[in-house]
């Protein structure tokens, strides 16, 4: 049986991947921080999984967890993930997401050789790309965040020519129910069960045009997965192929809305809804971005399953769900 | 200047494996204070370019020397790796492992560290406690174990692993040795050498260690090795009464003819470099 350690395993990304590697019949053992967190991703798989406290930057709990786990694949999903904060406090972020990876690093090349790691590397660190971004593609980071995963990443490769097998996996953005509220995809989802209920507040947010490439985490951790597995270790683009803007999704939400509430929402406009907060614009905003997950297509064998009107479905039906808002169509799909 | 520890690597269609084996066990020189690392890839002409691989590398690791020869199993290259090794390098210590990445270089410090604090014979052993074995099916599994036991049994040994390919030994132990007269095939040639440097004094540490996943390739145990292996086992529990406490002829006592040797003129090239940049 393979054992698997994943920091950051209590996150969206964490719990989605805990619940594939069961399903593969891994042994999976995950670091969560000592300070009280959201343990409501894993409330299905609590039992089945071995929860270690540890901290990225504190290398004895890392030491200490990976001795407990002796994991054959370490997946490192575990960071601060959020760009406004990076800007607020970049050296953490820098010590957190750089500093984390190298410190696991050190632990499996001093203590198993042959753990293979999954560093999870983000689209941010292309920053502006005209077209799409591929694994050769150069990294121009518009923030510390972005900084912080190019040098991660870096690492990730520096390590692999000294014979570890690690991967930088860059994954597009990828969101689900489990997405943090402050990400701009669940913060509408969220005041869509609000309005939904019957808020008639705005949402404020920033700039509506920033277009992403959005897929569903639940299929990205599967490419993860597969990236371990392969003859030979190489860094994938992870991602859809096509990119929306954050009004798009909004006004999909909203449709969704209208779909579900017959009458209510029929004619409701963007506007009604959200206004734009120019605090909230951020300082090296990256407008467009776009994977070419080719590579990942051919020789991972990956597809995503869940497309963009899917997943946005996905989010507001667990956000209703979740406020304890029944709509008509669930109240049927109850009733059959 | 640092005493060597030199770490003979037979081959045989592995490069694959040496592509990740090789940068990750020099990576391991930074956790090796005391030693400086060498290693000596024995390879026995494999059609697959191995030694391509080795040649490839060496501009990168000045450590890293490679001997050439005619296939002739496993026991003749460990014999012939390990009496070049001495006689080339001088090194405090020799190492063997596996180069199918089933033995993790992470040990090579733990083992390396033992050895400067008395021990003349460090195992990476799969059968002590905390050790885990990950890749043996049944079949392998029952017949490592049953291997073990008759060892253990012929040689009245009270090691654990007596089979385990990971293993440092002082060389002035590794003299004391007959290897001329160990088995030339297979991998019965650990079990026999071990039994020597036992009889010869070894003062043992088994390591437990996690043996690990095959990286590319296939085993190369034959059916022919296991059958090998019995009448060595016969051979050993013969010869115990003979070896035991007697002082037998030091390895370098005969030569073989054939070898292609590489690693010379590598050596001085080294040691010259070195004088520069000290």
């Amino acid at each position: 049986m393979k054992r698997a350690l994943i920091t950051g395993i209590s996150g969206q990304d964490g719990s989605y991947l805990a619940e594939y590697l069961l399903q593969l019949d891994y042994q999976v053992f995950g670091i969560v921080r000592r300070e009280p967190g959201t343990m409501r991703w894993l409330e299905g798989i609590r039992d089945r999984v071995e929860l270690l406290y540890g901290d990225l930057r504190d290398t004895q709990s890392l030491e200490v967890a990976f001795y407990k786990a002796w994991p054959d694949e370490l997946y490192n999903l575990a960071g601060q993930v959020f760009v406004p904060t990076s800007w607020e406090c970049p050296a953490e972020t820098l010590d957190i997401n750089t500093g984390g990876l190298a410190r696991l690093l050190l632990i499996v090349e001093r203590r198993k050789s042959d753990t293979r790691v999954y560093q999870a590397s983000s689209s941010e660190m292309y920053g502006n790309v005209d077209g799409f971004c591929r694994e050769n593609t150069r990294f121009q980071p518009t923030s510390p965040y972005g900084i912080s995963k190019v040098a991660a990443h870096k690492l990730a490769e520096s390590y692999r020519a000294r014979g570890i097998y690690a991967v930088g996996g860059i994954l597009f953005n990828h969101e689900s129910p489990r997405r943090g509220p402050e990400m701009v995809t669940r913060k509408i989802t969220r005041a869509a069960a609000g309005w939904a209920a019957g808020d008639k507040t705005k949402l404020k947010l920033g700039n509506l045009e920033a277009r992403r490439d959005w897929g569903f985490a639940g299929d990205y951790v599967k490419a993860m997965h597969a990236m371990l597995q392969q003859p030979t270790c190489k860094d994938y683009v992870v991602g859809t192929g096509e990119s929306h803007s954050v009004a798009e999704f909004a006004t999909l939400v909203l449709a969704e809305l209208r779909e579900r509430f017959h009458g209510r929402f029929t004619n409701a406009k963007l506007e009604d809804f959200v206004e734009l907060d120019p605090r909230l614009l951020r300082t090296g905003e990256i407008h467009d971005l776009r994977a070419d997950p080719t590579l990942a297509r051919t020789e991972l064998n990956w597809k995503p399953k869940v497309d963009f009107p899917a997943l946005v479905r996905l989010m507001v039906e667990a956000d209703l769900a979740a406020n304890g808002i029944l709509t008509p169509s669930s109240l049927s799909l109850g009733a059959s | 200047m640092k005493p060597i520890a030199c770490i003979v690597l037979p081959t045989y269609n592995e490069a694959e494996n040496l592509r990740v084996l090789l940068p990750r066990v020099f990576a391991q020189q930074e956790w090796i204070s005391s030693h400086e690392l060498h290693v000596l890839v024995v390879d026995d002409n494999s059609p697959d370019g191995s030694g391509q691989v080795v040649e490839n590398f060496r501009s990168r690791f000045p450590f890293l020397h490679i001997m050439r020869g005619r296939k002739k199993g496993l026991g003749e290259a460990y014999k012939r790796g390990i009496r070049h090794a001495i006689k080339l390098l001088n090194p405090e210590l020799v190492l063997t492992m596996d180069a199918d990445l089933q033995h993790d270089p992470a040990l090579l410090s733990h083992m390396i560290e033992a050895c400067s604090q008395g021990y003349s014979l460090v195992i990476g052993s799969r059968y002590v406690d905390g050790a885990q074995v990950l890749s043996f099916s049944g079949w392998r599994v029952l017949l490592s174990h049953t291997g073990n036991s008759l060892v253990r049994w012929a040689g009245g040994l009270k090691i654990q692993d007596c089979t385990s390919g990971y293993r440092a030994i002082r060389s002035d132990l590794l003299l004391t040795c007959d290897l001329e007269h160990l088995s030339t095939r297979g991998y019965s040639f650990l079990s026999a050498l071990l039994c020597q440097l036992v009889w010869n004094g070894a003062r043992v540490l088994e390591i437990p260690i996690t043996f690990g996943v095959r990286g590319h390739g296939k085993s190369k145990l034959s059916v022919r090795d296991q059958a090998e292996f019995l009448g060595r086992v016969a051979r050993i529990f013969f010869l115990r009464k003979r070896y035991r406490g007697a002082l037998v002829n030091p390895a370098m006592s005969t030569e073989t003819g054939e070898v292609i040797l590489n690693i010379t003129p590598n050596l001085q090239s080294n040691s010259a470099g070195e004088k520069k940049t000290q």
